[in-house]
């Protein structure tokens, strides 16, 4: 027999599968297997902590849902990391803290950046790192401070701060490249 | 343009609002004088705000089968259960 309280939730996920379906999407990049387990994970831990009272009423389920989701994906991600041996993303991608010199994108026209799709934004948004990824969807998509991001990502604050910085510069080159390549530069 | 390679951190942490104090003064003041920090605060400002409202992500359409549905019925059955 189905309870209640399933019902009501069953009907939260039937209605939240495609956002977190774009969540999972901007965390894992190109698998769609991987883009449902991690749907299908965090709808049923979402489960558990729904019926443990961890929802507040009058909030928002989907994000709510997200952030069970993106957190699990973070989890699964440093478990990994913790075992592949050699460089961190902080090691190959920084030139001290700030990323290499070279990078041409920080003088950005907001023209052209204001002009570009949101499919050239999601593809610059999957090209970056894994951390540097994690960092922007968490901070800029799920409005987490950088405090709480820096201990969602089990990192200092320092370097929720650089992994920022770098990510939203590789992001303004890389759309940046996207406009040139159209003839929108 | 490029900004200054020294700026890079402070013009990130400016545009989303979370520098504070003297470094905060010390960012709009840079930014205020020089052009090239000027349009790289302009350009993060703007890829933060489109990051923001970024809609639901493009690509195939995808959709949990059936059989994963199925799936998660059992899996919260089983939630049920392990509280009885």
């Amino acid at each position: 027999m189905t309870s209640s309280l399933r019902e009501d939730y069953a009907h939260v996920a039937r209605r939240c599968e495609a956002s977190l379906i774009a969540c999972a999407r901007r965390l894992v990049r190109g698998d769609d297997d991987r883009v449902l387990d991690l749907v299908q994970e965090a709808l049923v831990r979402g489960y558990e902590a729904f019926r443990a009272g961890k929802f507040i009423a009058g909030g928002n389920p989907c994000a709510w849902l997200a952030r069970i989701l993106t957190n699990h994906f973070i989890n699964e991600w440093r478990r990994e990391k913790k075992w592949s041996a050699g460089v961190t993303v902080d090691d190959v991608t920084a030139g001290g803290e700030i990323g290499p010199e070279a990078t041409r994108a920080e003088g950005a026209d907001v023209a052209l950046l204001e002009g570009t799709l949101d499919e050239a934004l999601d593809q610059a948004l999957a090209s970056l790192p894994d951390a540097l990824r994690l960092t922007v969807i968490l901070v800029d998509i799920q409005d987490l401070s950088y405090q709480e991001a820096a201990e969602r990502l089990g990192v200092p604050l320092g370097t929720v701060r650089s992994r920022l910085a770098r990510a939203r510069f590789q992001l303004a080159e890389r759309l940046q490249d996207w406009g040139k390549e159209r003839g929108l530069a | 343009m490029t900004p200054c390679p020294h700026m890079k951190t402070l013009l990130s942490a400016l545009s989303d609002g979370s520098l504070t104090g003297l470094a905060r003064w010390y960012a709009e003041n840079h930014a205020h004088r020089c052009p090239g920090c000027s349009s790289a605060l302009s350009g993060l400002q703007t890829i933060r705000e489109r990051i923001h409202t970024l809609g639901v992500s493009t690509g195939e359409p995808l959709r949990l089968s059936d059989e994963r549905w199925n799936k998660i019925e059992v899996a919260w059955e089983q939630v049920e259960r392990k509280e009885t």
